[in-house]
């Protein structure tokens, strides 16, 4: 009796409902090929010892993006567990992403934001949306405007449609497009990488539907994502194969590097990771070939050496225009006189406003390499078993009982 | 049925019928008032109302006084007024978000005050062999601007004419430029002024950074700079609030990314000189001690490095050796400490008057970082003229802002709405039209401060409704996952209740069957019981 009551509630729990997510009208892209900052969210999920290798994949991309340039204010760093400091660590205070132990990833300077369990779904969709009370801290804020390229770095145990974080809690791919469509509306981006290494992690950004966002995951659905290898001394898996691979691309790039992202996608191999890395574009108007690594990964700030225009000091610290006659200097003076100019210095021809052409159409075709699509009449069929399998149960149970 | 079984069947159902009640008027209210979510009624027609009602754009003028004309010319005013808004309509888009007008009025020495636009026609003398008509635009805070008119103006009546294309062109023409980069079609106009300014807040933070590559500390005479640096930067009062603070930094070596290019220095020379050409990887942004203020201001980080004594750096293509970081501050490269090998120096001072062209360029680099055009030169002017752009800019924002709200909450039906968020729209909309009132109604001349205020209030409140912390939950909850998560707590309860209930029911019709049957037995029993025979 119980084990069919099991039965039913497990059943009905598959019962289908349709999503309350409504359709969306995303604003038609603009061409974005412009940023002036750039910023990192790094986020390890998992907690305790034998997930060290999450916490390693993260502190690998912070290593990544602080080499090449962001500065440790514009990276949110969310770690879950310290396992620099775990007790069953033998490196006590470091961290190893390869057995050789050649690169030493916590460093000496490593700036953790959130640390165990402040890395919960709340705080990383508070942290997107940028909702915080207002004493909370800048260093722990997402400060970004519409010239922000962000990277955003996930890593931990998930399945489809979702991530767990720290064991109590998961993060469903509908919020993570929800924060991101918030972060769209209130213009806290000009483009996002979303990079994330789980299993099953393509179905993580399926959802999205913000334009501008570029998306990378290690594995399709139905498919984990392994780990690289483990170090004996260590006792676990110190690395995942896809954020292992990624790195090993990344380490060879400098902050002039002229590589993009088109030259990271064509790395990925099923014989070197092992599933089926996914890559979304439709929602990036640029083609995965202009766009450079360090666009998203760096922070090369575009700089303006300009010639000045002179004496704006001393002008603003003019008290009145009457002390002008005790205070003036001789430039000054010649200054002045120059702004007497000639009419016929009068230049009434106005500089032609570049009226930069229209919208580039984005490529509507769906751009996502081996993306489930196939997998929905596999679902409607689960879902016709769970309806009737439900029905007879309780028909069965309910007459029984009485 | 024995009458105690039919007793003890009748409490039961009675305790059935009472836990069903239970559930329906206590459990069934309480789940619905725990799980709901409070969303305020967003005054959603209004905020559409008023986004239709700025779509036409921001209007606003621009008072211009021109001093002691005789009475006998006030013609003159309203010729030139004519021309002046024709070139105007001209110049702008008539679509256009933000549209400045100009208005001019007769003014005399007693009635305009100090820091009105004031124009001065001037007879050029006769005499004078310079009888070409001519412009000054004062760069003070007096605002004043002079037209010396030839007497070849005055007699082919060409003196409208000349003023209106002062007015237009050499005063406010970049104000218009500014004006179509950012209403226009605001979405590419990534121009580079766009780009390098700092996205606007009421407040800024001025860091001013003296960072040396070595361990030989210089001595930094800064006080009187930095204080003069301070009056400069309340020209800017009406655009908004600088707060300034210094910081100093040692051994804050140059990133192994920094190009630099070592030239062949003659024998004699101690000092290596090395060409900078590529200034976008000389910053340090991760190790150098720059700004890390846990405050929320917007900073404007102002850098001046000193290279070590032994060694000069030198931009390419400048001649101020300063760059510009978009949107995040300035640097200067200062290498007075080399020069300080010279003899007759002292090599580790860096003096006032050192510093007075650093922050010369300072100056300069804040108005570009603030957006500032660069004509005219007066600093006054263009702080007038950014503050009010940017007042029409933050009443669009302002607007935006609860557009982009009342869009979210459509958007996500389970997102809360607290009763805070709607008192900021409301507070946020109040702002907004008292902004709009003054602007379109003007009495003072400087209208600009008074609404940039307002305006700048109704931009950060409205933020605040936007990113009010408490909209935030996992705003996605699905319905298989409200099934997962009700079916194990609720489902034993309400299936036990369900079917006692049907039960008793059963039982109850059953009971009634029996009595019915019971009654009729009796009655037959009564109808077919011989009478006493007689």
């Amino acid at each position: 009796m119980i084990l069919q009551y099991i039965t039913l509630i497990l059943a009905a729990a598959f019962l289908p409902f349709t999503s309350l997510a409504s359709e969306l009208n995303t604003t038609e892209a603009k061409p974005h090929h412009h940023h002036t900052n750039n910023w990192a969210v790094l986020v390890s999920t998992s907690r305790f010892w034998f997930n060290y290798r999450h916490m390693a994949n993260t502190l690998s991309m912070y290593r990544t993006v602080k080499r090449l340039g962001i500065p440790d204010s514009q990276i949110i760093l969310m770690l879950s567990d310290d396992i620099a400091c775990n007790p069953r660590n033998a490196f006590p205070g470091e961290v190893f992403n390869n057995k050789d132990r050649q690169i030493e990833l916590y460093g000496d300077n490593v700036k953790v934001d959130y640390r165990g369990y402040e890395v919960t779904v709340e705080n990383f969709v508070r942290l997107l949306t940028d909702r915080w009370p207002k004493e909370h801290p800048k260093s722990k804020r997402l400060l970004t405007d519409e010239n922000s390229n962000i990277f955003i770095y996930m890593t931990g145990h998930g399945g489809a449609d979702f991530l767990k974080f720290q064991d109590a809690e998961e993060i469903a791919s509908q919020d993570l497009a929800d924060a991101f469509e918030q972060m769209h509306e209130k213009r806290r981006y000009n483009e996002i990488l979303f990079m994330i290494d789980t299993c099953q992690a393509n179905t993580m950004f399926s959802k999205i539907y913000s334009p501008n966002i570029m998306a990378i995951g290690s594995s399709e659905l139905h498919e984990s994502s392994y780990s690289h290898h483990s170090d004996t001394e260590i006792g676990v898996a110190v690395i995942d194969r896809f954020t292992y691979y990624n790195l090993e691309f990344l380490e060879n790039i400098t902050r002039n590097s002229p590589l993009t992202m088109q030259d990271l996608v064509d790395s990925y191999t099923l014989e070197k990771i092992h599933s089926n890395a996914g890559v979304r574009t439709d929602l990036f108007d640029r083609d995965l070939s202009d766009v450079l690594i360090t666009d998203f990964f760096g922070n090369v700030q575009k700089t303006v050496v300009d010639d000045v225009e002179r004496d704006l000091l001393y002008i603003g610290n003019q008290d009145s225009p009457s002390a002008d006659a005790e205070q003036s200097k001789e430039g000054q003076v010649k200054e002045a006189d120059e702004k007497i100019s000639p009419l016929s210095n009068l230049n009434l021809e106005r500089s032609g406003i570049n009226a930069s052409s229209g919208a580039e159409n984005i490529d509507a075709d769906a751009n996502i390499i081996r993306f489930n699509k196939d997998d929905q009449s596999f679902e409607h069929g689960l879902k016709v078993f769970a309806v009737l399998a439900s029905t007879v149960l309780f028909a069965v149970y309910t007459t029984k009982y009485l | 049925m024995a009458e105690s079984d039919r007793k003890e069947a009748q409490l039961r159902h009675s305790i059935v019928l009472f836990i069903v009640l239970l559930a329906v008027l206590v459990g069934l209210p309480i789940w619905y008032l725990t799980t709901t979510i409070y969303r305020a009624n967003l005054p959603e027609a209004d905020i559409i109302q008023m986004e239709h009602g700025i779509a036409d754009g921001i209007d606003y003028e621009v008072p211009f006084y021109v001093m002691n004309l005789p009475s006998s010319l006030n013609g003159l005013i309203d010729e030139a007024q004519d021309l002046i808004d024709n070139q105007m309509n001209e110049l702008q888009d008539a679509k256009a978000a933000i549209r400045a007008h100009v208005k001019l009025l007769s003014g005399r020495e007693s009635s305009v005050g100090e820091f009105d636009y004031k124009i001065r026609l001037i007879e050029r003398d006769l005499m004078d062999e310079t009888d070409t008509e001519a412009v000054y635009i004062s760069p003070g805070s007096d605002r004043e601007i002079k037209l010396f008119l030839s007497p070849s103006v005055i007699q082919n009546g060409k003196v409208t004419d000349f003023l209106m294309r002062v007015v237009t062109d050499m005063v406010l023409g970049s104000e218009i430029g500014l004006l179509t980069e950012v209403s226009g079609n605001s979405g590419n106009a990534s121009t580079s002024r766009s780009m390098i300014k700092i996205p606007y807040n009421d407040q800024y933070k001025v860091s001013v950074s003296f960072l040396e590559e070595g361990d030989e500390p210089l001595r930094w005479d800064v006080k009187p700079v930095v204080d003069a640096f301070g009056k400069y930067l309340s020209v800017l009062d009406s655009y908004a609030n600088f707060t300034l603070e210094t910081q100093l930094g040692y051994y804050e070596a140059l990133p192994e990314t920094a190009n630099l290019e070592k030239l062949e220095k003659a024998d004699e020379e101690s000092v290596d000189i090395c060409i900078l050409k590529d200034t976008s990887t000389f910053m340090d942004y991760s190790e150098w001690g720059l700004d890390q203020d846990v405050q929320l201001l917007p900073t404007i980080n102002l850098v001046v490095y000193a290279p070590n004594r032994n060694r000069k750096i030198l931009i390419a293509n400048s001649t101020t050796n300063s760059f510009i970081v978009p949107q995040w501050g300035g640097v200067v490269i200062y290498n007075g400490a080399a020069d300080g090998n010279k003899p007759g120096k002292d090599n580790l001072l860096v003096s006032t008057e050192d510093l007075e062209p650093v922050f010369d360029i300072f100056a300069s680099q804040i108005l570009q970082l603030l957006g500032a055009p660069e004509s005219p030169k007066s600093p006054f002017i263009r702080a007038d003229m950014i503050t009010r752009v940017q007042c029409a800019q933050n009443l669009l924002k302002s607007v935006d802002n609860l557009v982009s709200l009342i869009k979210l909450t459509r958007e996500l039906p389970t997102i809360p709405i607290p009763e805070i968020t709607m008192q900021e729209v409301e507070e946020t909309m109040a702002l907004v039209n008292k902004s709009m009132i003054i602007m379109k109604s003007w009495n003072e001349s400087d209208w600009w401060n008074q609404v940039n205020e307002l305006s700048a209030r109704a931009v950060k409140i409205s933020d605040k409704a936007f990113f009010q912390k408490d909209m935030v939950q996992q705003a996605f909850f699905p319905e298989d996952h409200k099934m997962a998560v009700y079916m194990p707590l609720l489902g034993p309860f309400a299936t036990i209740m369900v079917l006692g209930l049907a039960r008793s029911l059963k039982e109850r019709i059953k009971m009634k069957k029996d009595e019915h049957a019971n009654d009729e037995k009796v009655r037959l029993r009564t109808e077919n019981e011989p009478t006493a025979g007689k």
